[in-house]
């Protein structure tokens, strides 16, 4: 038995297998560090088959996770062996609440270290941890009891846990749902113990769902397997990043996120290494602590969406420490489109330090293929191609074709070759692969992809093909196995590195407003001509007395802000003006380029008619443009 | 330790950021409802956070804001965590 692991676990090893010349090429995997060369010992060491397998093997290292707080001050710090512990006390408390096997916890995804033994404790009990959303601000609570209870239901959680402050956020949502407990870790770890043995999630089992990737209002869950979970983690830890023994990993990302659940909170225990956590908002609110940390831990490993990188080089001027930041060899970047103008002024403002630009590593994955898809070489920095803008407009061409009217181009960042065993194509519209350089649909299959969305066998057909391709729903092309980037997922509205779905102001707009009804609204991003994004809802409206226009477009513009969290421009248009397709779905698309097509008339007709507009403003009449936009805060 | 700031000091001092983040909005007063009345988004929201702990010496965890709608909940809600010894900002 032994001997049969020992040699798929070799064999699997070979997938991997990388240059074995390069000293970095070689990946701990539950091993303490070892003297360099001594490779061949090392790759015997089987791959675990499930996370449970992962935390026993590294539970003797000398290593672990440590919790900084919001003044970046050390506030726990646990061996990995202590992690296991206290989360296989946990997991016979969970079993002790009567939970059956396979049944939904669903756990607050707080940068904390109750949450990773939670999330341990459910893989040691058998049952498939949920981890839940933040709430997000002024005002949100509401918003965020209904999405807590959407995501509990959607998983039929039978438990939630999360720090006390979130317990009534937790009643509120669970309200005629059938929850056994709503507690906090330290008041589990109180409950009484179930004397069942205790058998982790095995191989061929689920090991977590993952509600981070759709809407609010209709959340989807990713269902991730052991095996694709586990496949995934080698690869970045192998290949991806090329984790070594002495790495060691800092992380903001909150951990209901797939890059901080995955990439920051699962690739510690997996690889063996060190790591340190800052609460995502005390990072967002400091940003400095996570260069000033990173110093300070001697990290080497940080990922971030490009946000996080502009937050940090925003404030950089205010730096009055003194930082060595030699240390940090992977600054990856992923999770949202990758400015290159922005990583630019981070490596600027923190070059004096330290920082160096070939650090950068750009990547691109997605939850329904577990966390990561592609990464940039380890210290190879950014890599760009320069081409031509109409052609990123114009699927099925050719991005280098010299027929182009080249007027403008635009540098797009590649996001590095897709990770071993995971194949990328692009395709055209009848699903034909596309030759590199051309404009397509990214799709892929690999190792990582998730079983399904969650008890949604409908929308799993519409993202998986029954051959297992999985529609990634972003645009781009290939070149030389690099994989470019060029729009992300169709009609997502992508502010302040947040991804924002339509669906979901749209929604919002219905549901919170009196005589909106469903299919009056249509939300998307616009760019003005200054270049700043916002999204703007569309609401079609039958009244004309400008009293009742103004205070209509203030409860739309209120209600999604409260349960949104973001300020859109709200533009009232005529009924019957949002295109549907035949089969009835919105074309967001189509309604933008309306909107815009009038939004230059009306400009025209009012510079024509009114050539020396004052301060007053007329609304009568006048359902486009920036004439009584109450909603847009002077930003038009 | 100084002296203990009333709701009158703190009230100033939130409007005035409020005013200074929404210049064309109106005057900001108490009864300013955050969440309708300007247009104060999750990155605006940050931003106020960071600007208030500085410079009114308090932690505001964002769970406690979820409640807040208007500026003198906010008030409220920083005089009592100013109250209350800092315990962890999850």
């Amino acid at each position: 038995m032994t001997l049969v692991r020992l040699l798929t676990a070799r064999r699997s090893l070979e997938n991997y297998a990388i240059d074995s010349s390069d000293p970095m090429s070689f990946s701990p995997l539950g091993i303490t560090a070892n003297s360099a060369g001594n490779h061949v010992k090392e790759r015997q060491v089987s791959q675990p088959s499930s996370l449970a397998e992962a935390l026993d093997n590294v539970s003797s290292l000398d290593r672990g996770i440590g919790f900084y707080g919001p003044r970046g001050e050390l506030e726990v710090r646990l061996t990995f062996g202590e992690v296991r512990a206290k989360a296989k006390a946990l997991a016979s408390r969970l079993l002790g609440l009567g939970l059956k096997r396979g049944e939904a916890v669903g756990i607050i995804g707080v940068v904390h270290a109750d949450f990773v033994c939670a999330f341990f404790a459910c893989q040691y009990a058998g049952l498939v941890a949920v981890p839940l959303p933040l709430v997000t601000g002024i005002g949100a609570a509401r918003g965020y009891q209904q999405q807590l209870s959407r995501v509990l239901a959607k998983a039929h959680a039978r438990a939630a846990l999360g720090p006390a402050a979130f317990h009534d956020h937790l009643r509120q949502a669970s309200d005629g749902l059938d929850l056994r407990a709503i507690c906090s870790v330290p008041e589990l770890a109180e409950m009484p113990a179930s004397s069942q043995p205790l058998k982790p999630l095995g191989a061929k089992e689920i090991s977590h769902i993952q509600f981070s990737s759709g809407s609010t209002s209709f959340p989807k869950g990713i269902q991730i397997s052991q095996a694709a979970l586990m496949a995934n983690l080698v690869a970045i830890i192998r290949e991806g990043v090329r984790v070594t023994s002495e790495d060691r990993l800092f992380s903001w990302l909150p951990f209901y996120h797939d890059m901080g659940l995955i990439g920051a909170m699962l690739v510690p225990p997996v690889a063996g290494i060190d790591a340190d956590y800052l609460a995502t908002d005390a990072f967002v609110r400091r940003p400095l602590l996570w260069p000033q940390l990173i110093s300070e831990r001697r990290s080497t490993i940080s990922f971030s969406p490009t946000f996080g990188y502009d937050l940090a080089a925003r404030r950089a001027g205010r730096l009055d420490a003194n930082l060595d930041l030699s240390c940090w060899r992977a600054a990856g970047i992923g999770g949202d489109m990758i400015q290159r103008k922005v990583l630019e002024q981070f490596s600027e403002a923190f070059a004096p330090m330290g920082f160096r630009a070939s650090a950068f590593q750009p990547s691109y994955g997605l939850a329904e293929s577990t966390l990561a898809v592609s990464f940039g070489r380890p210290g190879e920095g950014v890599k760009y191609e320069r081409v031509d803008q109409a052609a990123l407009e114009r699927p099925g061409h050719n991005v280098r074709a010299a027929d182009m009217p080249s007027s403008a181009t635009r540098d797009v960042i590649s996001c590095g070759i897709p990770l071993p065993d995971h194949v990328v194509q692009v395709w055209d519209q009848n699903r034909r692969a596309l030759p590199d350089g051309y404009i397509g649909s990214i799709n892929m299959r690999g190792p990582s992809l998730m079983d399904g969305y969650f008890r949604d066998d409908a929308a799993t057909r519409e993202t998986l093909s029954p051959d297992r391709w999985l529609d990634t729903g972003d645009m781009g092309y290939l070149s030389k196995g690099a994989l470019f980037i060029t729009g992300r997922k169709k009609d997502m509205i992508i502010i302040n590195g947040r991804n924002v779905w339509p669906q979901d102001i749209e929604w919002h707009a219905e549901q919170s407003v009196p005589g909106i009804r469903s299919r009056d609204t249509a939300a998307f991003l616009h760019r003005d001509e200054a270049g700043q994004e916002k999204a703007v809802l569309l609401v079609e409206c039958r009244l004309t007395d400008p009293d009742e226009l103004r205070t209509l477009k203030k409860e739309v513009h209120a209600a999604v802000l409260r349960n949104v969290g973001v300020d859109c421009q709200v533009e009232l248009v005529p009924p019957k003006t949002l295109p549907f397709t035949t089969s009835g779905k919105l074309m967001r698309a189509q309604a933008r380029e309306h909107w815009l097509e009038l939004r230059i008339v009306e400009k025209e007709k009012a510079r024509l008619q009114a050539p020396a507009v004052g301060a007053e403003k007329d609304c009568a009449g006048d359902f486009f443009g920036e004439i009584c936009n109450l909603g847009g805060a002077g930003a038009v | 330790m100084h002296a203990e700031p009333n709701y009158n000091q703190v009230l100033a001092t939130v409007c005035e950021e409020l005013q200074k983040m929404f210049p064309d909005e109106g005057p900001v007063t108490a009864n300013t409802d955050m969440t309708r009345d300007i247009p104060l988004d999750s990155a605006g929201t940050m931003a106020l956070v960071f600007e208030l702990e500085t410079k009114l010496d308090v932690s505001l965890p964002l769970n406690d804001l979820a409640n807040v709608t208007r500026v003198d909940d906010l008030v409220a809600l920083i005089l009592k965590l100013r109250q209350t010894p800092l315990t962890d900002a999850s």
